[in-house]
């Protein structure tokens, strides 16, 4: 809803601040070197192997090896070669973690449906098929991923600072949490887990099976959400929020006894429901979204304890959470509002520090409205309400802002009959919210940015922290200018995406101070390398980050990894 | 108790609710009444046990919590009479997780046929009538695509089981994410056997995404649908997602190309056409027959509604021909463009040679018509009862939408045609045409999409009927005749059924004629005509 909300808002907006200025300086990249490995390379990382302070590059191939480019002995580069003779026995089932050992040593952790194994740096700095430190079988992972990868398969979940493993299947997820001791019969020096709570996972799915034609297409993707973990009860402990259809499940962590495996509470927002009829809406139009109740969950009282608030139709119920966790049998407040609710949001409108009421009534036009208007333009209407918090306790009765807007949209038929023009735009927008990164680059401990035009095949570095601004306080201040202050109200795609771009640049200024980079240089030639991929390290030691671009190569499909630094051309100078 | 209630109430229902609420005699309705709590995902009709009459199959879904709703394979048998299978299920089998798709073929040397399970590591018949373990017996181990089950139902991969290779058993085409497999049976005396294996592996990688899930703005590329994404929150925020897995492929067609008698694999990506052609003792090729595609699938093709490819003998001549049905993209009109390539019966530009045989060098093609308006649900069945398959097609014309704008109402108007083939030449103008209308409410709320469908003769002429469901309420069977070269369709309808307006229809083609199977909260009826 986040993201819908956002489309809508960037929709309108109309500020922006220009172009990101580019380097005047004499700073630049300097290319370090270029490695093409000679496997087909599936997924990588650069990361201090053994603990000395210089990073190695470990890559996992298609085929299952496990590779290291380790630092030449007297010099700043990489080795042309890698070592290591590791090869994972499954590589299109293999997730594979890295956990760094009380030795500094990075472990590597490798899971299939055989279960977990744990390799360590052989003498040669690299991970060496023979080097098993452990194995646990009864964990298994299941999933044909298509390639080795690395997946966040360890995680500290219940905040003890162990590590604990983390398995997700096509329909949950299993949590292995992490024991005190090895079993006996296992080797020591790699960790070993409890079978903990399996939970719930909202998998993405989409699937198509036809085949009456020679152009059907044969689909099977997913995508597995990350783990909700937040603290819910002001605890400092990691709670974990599940969702499983309209059931929100928290399990909340006990002092003593982590991760329980049944839900502390259990919030069903079938039961929600406001039973007044649902709202008119203009004749040809339906609105956006389902009739399910929506729940967003912020701090409305600044005591650091999630509250709750939760929207069917008209009505909208508050319920504050506690030391004791979320409850839902007694809501602070029940509220009538004045129109119905598509999306739902808790932002700052106004000074005080409580998050106040935005609603949102989203109206779009029926299939049959917009099949009878595929010659001519289409609108999509949009009302803002907000109600201001009381003290954090709950809402004013009546809305304080309110704000009605439509935007245009091109006929169906100008659509279809050259769609690659307006995704083209689209895309133009989306190459402006360039990629971003942090790494020291000029070794003075504090933090660069970098912004990576990655398809103008540019790259721009900005010295210590250029960073303005707060993000969320920027979008709250979009929201109030969009829905409450604009002077506009009715926009057209066109005037959508220019205004997408005026974000973007605002956002680039914001994560630049608004000044010229300090040093700046170009990718390889975007039309023959796809630069997929950002990875910062100190390669040669010396306290200065290195930028490793990954590129894809366009015409082969292979990939390389080429290292740059910044330098300047006087050193002295800064 | 809960059984012997279903049986009442599918009785009660059998023998007054149904009747009641179809008009006429000419269909024969069989209902069946679930549980309060159970919901049919899926209905499929084969005959198992070989006695020349189907049994159903059914998928339920518990309805309840999501992540404890239990899926249950139920088989209905078929039995003679007016009720066409038991109120009770013969079998059933409690769905594991990792069970994603069905189909069924004679795969065993039980009698009979066999429901056959697969998953992501290979597949495996079902015998229902065995204990234990020998419940289930691997047929072959494979990389099936879809490893993650549906929520609700399975994944219908009837279509991947054939006699590939002419010797009369079953085969299995099994899709993985980088190719097909195919697996041939041999039946020996000691058994069933499924040791010969091709693999097919797809010439081009498709794998594309290695790569990391990054970047704030995102579009992603699904068949024809673009989803375009937008990360908010700090710039070091993680992305929400764990994993991402993309694996798709074409479709695997099966049909003649080389017209020897046995079937060979079409696969169509973007630019080229694949064609691996079965040798002798049912084997195929490393690597396949290439031939440049005459319409590149860019993706603004991919955005093309009218868009389609088929694979098919129209001509009859034994040899696999092909047809495209495109946007006319150069065009200032909305208007669609039917491309006909038949093997061998190119003449001047459009010649074949052996390098190219379907499309010719220069990719031109035997037959090219024009049809106004937007085009969709195409089909080649045969309409009119000659042998040769007719195209049927939709079409959505801007005069028709001017029409439906002018007088207001909420109802969509396409028109359906159908142009006759003779020898591989499709009528230059359709034979038959008419105005299919389609309330957007029934669309919005119905799952299934069966609009109008021609379904086999009903009425003893030779010529297929017509199903139209022109309201979210109500199904209706039209006949349609021939007199002379023409085909007129008689307004009166021979039968007509009321449904839930969420409804979900499935038109099965049996060698015994269409069957409707109507899916509805806990109810599924099945409905024949007489042949």
């Amino acid at each position: 809803m986040t993201h819908l909300v956002a489309i809508i808002l960037w929709s309108i907006l109309g500020t922006g601040s220009g172009r990101v200025p580019t380097a005047v300086s004499d700073e630049s990249w300097t290319e370090l070197q270029v490695i093409e490995p000679e496997l087909s390379v599936s997924d990588w990382k650069l990361v201090d192997l053994d603990g000395d302070g210089p990073t190695e590059l470990l890559v996992l191939g298609m085929r299952g090896e496990v590779r290291v480019w380790r630092r030449r002995p007297e010099a700043d580069l990489l080795a042309d070669e890698p070592i290591g003779t590791l090869v994972l026995s499954d590589p299109e089932h293999s997730a594979v973690g890295l956990w760094k050992a009380p030795d500094g040593k990075q472990r590597l952790g490798v899971i299939d449906p055989s279960g977990l194994r744990w390799f360590g740096l052989g003498e040669s700095g690299a991970y060496e098929a023979e080097a098993v430190l452990g194995r646990q079988r009864r964990a298994r992972f299941g999933l044909r991923i298509g390639r080795p990868r690395f997946l966040d398969i360890l995680q500290d979940v219940d905040g003890d600072g162990a590590i604990d493993l983390v398995l997700p299947s096509g329909r949950s997820c299993e949590l292995w949490l992490s024991e005190d001791r090895a079993p006996s019969g296992e080797v020591p020096g790699v960790p070993t887990f409890r079978r903990g709570p399996e939970v719930v996972l909202r998998i993405g799915r989409e699937s198509s099976a036809r085949t009456e034609r020679l152009s059907d297409f044969l689909q099977a993707s997913f995508v597995i959400p990350r783990l909700d973990l937040q603290d819910v009860n002001g605890d400092g402990r990691s709670d974990l929020l599940v969702q499983d259809g309209e059931l929100r499940q928290f399990h909340l962590q006990g002092e003593s006894d982590g991760l329980p495996a049944e839900p502390t509470v259990v919030l069903d927002l079938s039961i929600f429901r406001d039973t007044t009829p649902p709202a008119t809406v203009r004749p040809g139009r339906t609105l956006a979204g389902s009739d399910s109740a929506r729940l967003e969950i912020a701090d409305l009282d600044g005591d650091e304890i999630p509250d709750y608030v939760i929207a069917h139709r008209r009505k909208v119920w508050v319920f504050h959470g506690s030391a004791v966790g979320p409850q839902f049998q007694k809501p602070t407040s029940i509220l009538k509002v004045s129109d119905d609710v598509t999306a739902l949001l808790l932002p700052h409108l106004d000074d005080d520090p409580w998050p106040d009421l935005f609603l949102l009534k989203v109206q779009v036009p029926t299939l049959a409205t917009l099949i009878l208007g595929l010659l001519t333009e289409w609108e999509v209407d949009i009302t803002a309400l907000g109600y201001a918090s009381e003290e954090g306790k709950t809402f004013a009765k009546r809305p304080g802002w309110r704000g009605e807007l439509s935007v245009t949209l091109p006929s169906i038929v100008t659509i279809l009959k050259d769609p690659e023009s307006i995704i083209q735009r689209f895309e133009q927008v989306g190459q402006r919210f360039q990629e971003t990164r942090r790494g020291d680059f000029d070794g003075d401990r504090s933090s660069d940015r970098l912004l990576i035009a990655a398809e103008a095949g540019r790259l721009d570095l900005w010295r210590g922290a250029a960073e303005s601004g707060d993000p969320a306080e920027a979008f709250e201040s979009l929201l109030r200018r969009v829905f409450f202050e604009g002077e506009k109200s009715s926009w057209s795609l066109d005037e959508v995406l220019g205004l997408l771009e005026q974000l973007a640049d605002e956002r680039s200024a914001r994560l630049t101070g608004g000044r010229p980079a300090d040093a700046s240089g170009n990718l390889r030639d975007p039309e023959a390398f796809a630069a997929i991929d950002f990875e910062i390290g100190d390669i040669d030691g010396d306290r200065r980050d290195e930028l490793m671009v990954v590129y894809r190569e366009r015409a082969r499909g292979a990939i390389l990894f080429e290292l740059l630094r910044w330098e300047r051309s006087n050193p002295g100078d800064r | 108790m809960k059984s012997a209630l279903a049986i009442v109430l599918g009785m009660l229902v059998l023998s007054d609710g149904a009747r009641s609420a179809q008009e006429g005699i000419f269909g024969r309705v069989t209902t069946l009444q679930l549980g309060e709590t159970d919901r049919p995902s899926d209905a499929f009709l084969y005959d198992l046990d070989r006695d020349s009459r189907d049994e159903l199959v059914l998928v339920t879904t518990e309805d309840g919590v999501q992540s404890r709703r239990r899926r249950e394979l139920r088989i209905h048998a078929g039995r003679p009479g007016e009720v066409a299978f038991t109120q009770e299920p013969q079998h059933r089998l409690s769905l594991t997780e990792d069970v994603t798709a069905i189909g069924f073929g004679d795969v065993h040397a039980d009698p009979g046929a066999e429901v056959i399970l697969f998953n992501a590591r290979g597949a495996f018949a079902w015998r229902p009538g065995a204990e234990g373990a020998a419940r289930f017996v691997r047929l072959c181990e494979a990389r099936f695509l879809w490893q993650l089950p549906d929520r609700f139902g399975l994944i219908d991969w009837s279509a991947g089981v054939r006699d590939i290779d002419g010797d009369g058993d079953d085969d299995l085409l099994i899709p993985e994410p980088n190719g097909y497999r195919i697996v041939l049976q041999d039946r020996t005396e000691e058994g069933v056997r499924f040791d010969r294996q091709s693999f097919l592996r797809m010439p081009i990688d498709i794998d594309t995404d290695v790569g990391r899930i990054g970047g704030r703005l995102q579009g992603q590329e699904r068949g024809r649908r673009m989803q375009l994404s937008l990360r908010l929150g700090p710039e070091e925020s993680e992305n929400s997602a764990w994993l991402q897995v993309l694996e798709g492929l074409p479709a695997p067609q099966l049909v003649d190309f080389d017209g020897d008698g046995d079937l060979d694999v079409w696969s169509l990506t973007s630019r080229v056409l694949s064609l691996w052609l079965q040798e002798k003792g049912g084997r195929f090729p490393e690597h396949p027959f290439q031939g440049v595609s005459p319409v590149t699938i860019d993706r603004r093709r991919r955005f093309d509604p009218s868009f389609s490819s088929h694979a098919l003998d129209l001509d009859q001549d034994g040899r696999g021909d092909c047809v495209f049905l495109a946007g006319d993209q150069r065009s200032e009109e909305l208007r669609t463009q039917i491309l006909v390539f038949l093997q061998g019966k190119g003449r001047g530009a459009s010649a074949q040679s052996d390098a190219s045989p379907l499309f010719g060098a220069r990719g031109i093609p035997q037959q090219l018509l024009v049809l106004a308006g937007i085009a969709g649900s195409p089909r080649f069945v045969d309409v009119d009862g000659d042998g040769a398959l007719d195209l049927v097609v939709t079409a959505v014309e801007p005069d028709l939408l001017d029409q439906m704008r002018s007088r207001g109402e909420g109802r969509i108007e396409a028109e359906m045609y159908v142009y006759r083939s003779q020898k591989g030449q499709l009528s230059k103008r359709p034979d038959w045409t008419r105005t299919i209308r389609v309330p957007e409410q029934g669309l919005r709320r119905a799952r299934g999409s069966l609009t109008a469908r021609f379904v086999a003769d009903c009425t003893g002429d030779g010529v297929r009927e017509l199903l139209l469901r022109e309201s979210a309420e109500k199904v209706e069977l039209f006949m349609l005749r021939r007199r002379g070269g023409e085909l007129t369709l008689i307004d009166r309808p021979l039968w007509t059924m009321r449904v839930d307006e969420e409804a979900r229809l499935e038109l099965v083609e049996r060698p015994g004629g269409s069957r409707l199977l109507i899916l509805e909260t806990n109810l599924v009826h099945h409905v024949r005509w007489p042949r």
